[in-house]
């Protein structure tokens, strides 16, 4: 007996995988390969891009990779380790002064810098009062001063004039727009002054007792930040900041996107497995005569399953490599949306978001397409002589495992989070069962009750209840499609609304602070004499915060840097009568009007750092008095709807004969320039911070990364139709042989087409109702345990969604068979 | 019998259905010798193709044994069988059972790919110009007649060179012109490679071309 060789089989495969080409399941099997490799691949190479450039963006808000912030000066040693570990450097230091134009004076904050400075992103200057803002990498040469153009009109002075800086006269030669650095200085309060750090000895304004903060920015490879961090000599009053901490409003958003992306990606692979699979199981079908004949000419099972093997193999190669090229193609669009994220071009993608894509085209076509195809290696020889003899299908448990186990090996890579693999994982299986469980019993009782209807349904029930198994897979495929795409759908609603609640289009663009007490009537009047009725003042009342139940607080207690930074530090405790509508009570109860005792309320994450606990009672030092209250409520801040906001909350009475100022927040009405500049005139004290710039950048960030969700969704959408053309193309041969068959025994073309309709919307509708129904649960199961965002229950969108994807199955399948219905009866039958 | 090549020991077939048992073959007995020709005839139902394929080994017998080239096909499994059939059988079906998307030449390769023969591109070639179709190899099924389909699947049992070859209503689906020529190219064929031949059929024309005939009814053998 000769030994069958392994290389003429796998000749056999190639010449079959060409051949093959122009099946349609085959097609079919290699499209849904395209549709998740492409998927997988745009999305993990955009979102890698995203990641790299919000990477880069933090840096240049820290104007550095890494920086040391110290109360007193950078000690050589840290320079030298700086320098020892290859890295870039340069230092400013930073300080509240006066200074005097003439007989004015004005308190500044002070930026001392060095050579270097920034080490990422660049300065935002004017060389004119009225002129345009341009960037530029010089700093303020010697004896020169760039300063915020408010300071000139506080000081009444101009460009070019003289300055008096502690003992040192300087020359005002810019303005100073913006640093990268200054939003991590968000309370900065007094008008910024830059000037060379060579100069700060000649002022003579740092002494011993001055309160300075030093900073060393450092800048250079990751090995090399690695190197400096792992060997840095910190003292205690030395920090070190990595750029991660910056702008957590954009992190949030972008955060929830890139979840969204993973699980939009996940979704669609999943649903491309699908696809292959159904199609897989239609391509098994249509080759089990062929494979008869196979075992007919003496084919063993391993041959079969190496000829199977190799042709699946050649498929996934050649779909998985156009997957990862489109999908690096369509990732170019998705970047281009995101141009303005950085200022300079998006770094370019890493080689594995491409590897991630290819192996996600090899893991589904192995997953999902070689269970069916493998149940070939069981065709019976004897088929070749008798038609009617039964193929071993599939085994669904196996194919089920199978496919599930690609999932979960998918998911990790997708979704970049293991909880979201395991709630999708379950819900998937979950409503697999119940959708199988639906499919049988919607066969059964429609089955049971087409006796009583007329022709058009009772051949349309007939046929769903007659192809039972091939109904009900249907089914199962159609719903989970509807299922994926609803869910994102539902998801994807909501992420939009939250993200544009965060920031509606009217969050404030000024804050006001150090409002007096006495000014608050007039301040008032003024708002409603220009259309700013019922802007909210919040009185501010600075306080160090002494003990928390009996137990004192000390900074060499805590060993989080923030935390130590929070005690270290006045607090900005606040009061108020009600809640505001940002902040939400999430523990215990805010206190009300009848219930006027003094009380604290607490924003939770600083309660966690700080090991506050509800009931817990805090001690505050307000100049030279103490208070003292039980935390009552825990609070969840939305720290990013930019309005004015506080970590300690005391009831009002608490607070009442305390020295405060107030703040407020407001967005300057268009069309009203000299707003600010009227306000400045009425009460030159008030000190006015424009965060427009920030709230333009966070809204085009966000309105970008909407752009790359709706993008991504397509894909979803894609892989639906997938499944929709592989689930129609199951039943197909059969359902067109009946229609000829009908046509031939004198059926109207309206009657057949009835009979489709009637049998596709009962599919349709159980599909949809199932599927319905595990999007909704799903949907609320990520959005409160993944994404943690609101989840309201959205009728519309699922009834459409719903009624979107009966109708799309009823009108493709119905479309196929009245086209082959054109034809002349006779060439029809031959045909099918 | 020392020359044999197909022995048939109390064969019989039952089939198990929602309405009962139903033996299709029953107590079947015969021994083929070496370069044979024999016919297998009866009506449609009397058991014809499921002693066809119980020989082939496609199927396996409810009892009775069947040896080909002295090996009890029931002692084997699946894949021994498949082997068997690799190395000593051909094959040529009423509905020709070409693959329609490999051309002439590519399905009268394929058996000799399958058992890993060296050459199979030249002898396939060879054999189909031997049937006269030495202009069409390249051609596909749909492009080709009936008649040219089975010339097509006659090359393609024949260039193994089997020991035996079954033939299952060859000419089934052939007007009766071109069924003629088909069955001369069959006796040739089978005459040039003294090949053993078992011919299924219920034409009792083509039946008497072969040197021994085998009848079956309802199931059981009237002579062999």
């Amino acid at each position: 007996m000769r030994k069958p060789a392994a290389a003429s089989v796998l000749a056999l495969a190639w010449r079959f995988f060409r051949r093959d080409l122009r099946s349609p399941q085959f097609l079919l099997i290699g499209l849904a390969v395209l549709v998740a490799v492409t998927g997988v691949t745009a999305v993990s190479s955009f979102t890698a891009r995203v990641r790299l450039a919000l990477e880069a963006q933090s840096h240049v808000l820290l104007a550095a990779d890494l920086a040391v912030f110290s109360s007193q000066p950078i000690t050589p040693l840290l320079r030298q380790q700086a320098a020892a570990a290859g890295l870039t450097s340069s230092e400013h230091l930073s300080m509240r002064t006066m200074l005097s134009a003439g007989e004015r004076m004005q308190l500044t904050e002070l930026k001392a810098v060095g050579t270097g400075y920034p080490l990422r992103g660049s300065l935002t200057v004017r060389n004119a009062v009225a002129g345009p803002d341009s960037t530029t990498r010089e700093i303020p040469a010697a004896g020169e001063l760039w300063v915020d153009a408010r300071l000139l009109r506080l000081l009444g002075v101009d460009l070019g004039q003289q300055v008096l800086l502690g003992a040192a006269t300087f020359s005002i030669t810019r303005i100073l727009t913006l640093e990268p650095d200054r939003a991590g200085e968000f309370f900065a309060i007094a008008p910024r002054v830059m000037m060379n750090l060579a100069d700060v000895p000649a002022t003579g304004l740092v002494a011993p007792g001055s309160r300075v903060q030093y900073a060393l920015l450092l800048a250079g490879e990751r090995a090399a930040l690695a190197r400096f961090k792992a060997s840095a000599t910190l003292d205690a009053h030395a920090r070190l900041v990595a750029p991660s901490e910056a702008r957590p409003e954009v992190r949030a958003a972008l955060t929830h996107a890139e979840q969204f992306l993973g699980l939009a990606a996940l979704t669609s692979t999943a649903l491309a497995g699908i696809a292959i699979l159904l199609a897989a199981r239609n391509y098994a079908s249509a080759r089990v005569d062929a494979v008869a004949l196979l075992r007919t000419f003496g084919a063993n099972r391993q041959q079969i399953a190496l000829l199977v093997l190799g042709e699946l193999s050649l498929l996934g190669l050649v779909a998985s490599l156009l997957g990862t090229a489109l999908g690096l193609g369509l990732q170019e669009i998705l970047a281009s949306l995101l141009r303005e994220l950085s200022n300079t071009a998006l770094p370019l993608p890493p080689w594995q978001s491409a590897a991630r894509g290819f192996s996600a085209g090899a893991i589904a076509v192995i997953g999902f397409g070689l269970a069916p195809l493998l149940a070939l290696r069981h065709v019976p020889p004897a088929r070749i002589l008798r038609q009617d003899l039964q193929v071993p299908g599939v085994r669904p448990v196996a194919t089920l495992l199978y496919a599930l186990g690609a999932l979960a090996l998918l998911a990790p890579w997708d979704s970049g989070d293991w909880r979201l693999t395991a709630w999708l994982v379950l819900g998937f299986a979950g409503v697999l069962i119940a959708l199988v469980g639906a499919g049988f019993g919607l066969v059964a009782l429609l089955g049971a009750s087409r006796g009583q209807a007329g022709v058009a349904w009772r051949a349309g029930l007939a046929s769903l209840a007659r192809r039972r198994r091939q109904s009900v897979s249907q089914i199962t495929a159609l719903g989970l499609g509807i299922m994926a795409l609803l869910l994102l759908g539902l998801l994807r609603t909501d992420l939009m609304v939250r993200w544009q609640e965060s920031l509606p289009p009217d969050a404030p663009d000024q804050f006001l602070i150090n409002i007096q007490d006495t000014q608050r009537a007039d301040l008032q009047k003024f708002f409603a004499a220009r259309g700013l009725e019922g802007t909210a003042l919040f009185p501010m009342v600075r306080g160090r915060l002494l003990a928390i139940e009996a137990r004192e607080v000390r900074v060499e207690d805590y060993e989080d840097p923030r935390a130590k930074r929070l005690v270290d530090r006045e607090f900005n405790l606040s009061a108020g009568a009600t809640l505001k509508a940002d902040n939400r009570v999430i523990d215990g109860e805010f206190w009300s009007a009848t219930n006027p005792s003094p009380q604290f309320s607490v924003e939770v994450e600083l309660a966690q750092r700080l090991g506050i606990k509800l009931g817990d009672r805090l001690r505050f030092a307000i100049a030279d008095q103490t208070i003292e209250a039980p935390v009552t409520s825990l609070r969840k801040v939305s720290w990013d709807s930019m309005q004015v906001n506080f970590f300690v909350i005391a009831t009002p009475a608490l607070l009442a004969n305390q020295p405060a100022t107030f703040i407020t927040s407001f967005r300057q009405p268009a069309g009203q320039p000299a707003l600010l500049h009227d306000l400045m005139s009425a009460f030159p004290n008030l000190t006015v911070i424009d965060v427009g710039a920030l709230l333009t950048q966070i809204r085009s960030i966000i309105t970008r990364v909407v752009e790359a969700v709706q993008f991504v969704f397509l894909f979803t959408l894609a892989a639906g139709v997938v499944v929709l053309l592989a689930a129609m193309q199951a039943t197909q041969a059969e359902r067109l042989y009946d229609a000829v068959l009908m046509k031939t025994l004198g059926a109207s073309r309206a009657l057949i087409a009835g009979a489709v309709a009637v049998e596709f919307a009962a599919i349709g509708l159980c599909a949809g109702l199932v599927g319905g129904a595990g999007a909704w649960g799903g949907g609320w199961l990520i959005a409160h345990q993944v994404l943690r965002i609101d989840y309201a229950f959205q009728p519309l969108v699922m009834a459409s969604g719903i009624a979107l994807g009966v109708l799309a199955i009823v009108g493709v399948g119905a479309y196929a068979v009245l086209r082959a219905l054109r034809e002349p009866v006779a060439s029809a039958l031959r045909k099918h | 019998m020392k020359n044999a090549v197909l022995v048939a020991e109390n064969l019989g077939k039952t089939f198990s259905g929602p309405a009962g048992s139903l033996t299709v073959l029953d107590d079947i007995n015969f021994t083929i010798a070496r370069g044979e020709t024999v016919a297998i005839i009866g009506a449609s139902g009397s058991g014809k193709s499921t002693l066809l394929g119980l020989m082939a080994g496609l199927e396996v017998p409810s009892h009775g044994r069947c040896l080909l080239n002295g090996q009890d096909l029931g002692l084997l499994d699946e894949d021994g069988r498949a082997a068997v059939r690799r190395d000593s059988v051909g094959f040529v079906f009423q509905q020709f059972h070409l693959l329609p998307s490999f051309t002439a030449l590519e399905n009268v390769m394929l058996p000799l790919e399958l058992a890993g023969r060296p050459g199979a591109r030249e002898t396939a070639q060879r054999i189909l110009q031997s049937v006269g179709l030495g202009e069409r190899v390249m051609h596909y099924p749909r492009q080709l007649s009936g008649g040219e389909q089975q010339r097509v699947a006659l090359a393609r049992a024949y260039c193994g060179a089997p020991a035996i070859l079954m033939a299952d209503e060859p000419t089934g689906n052939l007007d009766a012109a071109t069924a003629t020529q088909i069955v001369d190219l069959l006796f040739e064929l089978n005459e040039r490679n003294a090949t053993t031949l078992v011919l299924v059929t219920h034409d009792e024309r083509l039946a008497a071309r072969c040197a021994r005939r085998i009848r079956l009814d309802a199931g059981r053998l009237l002579n062999a």
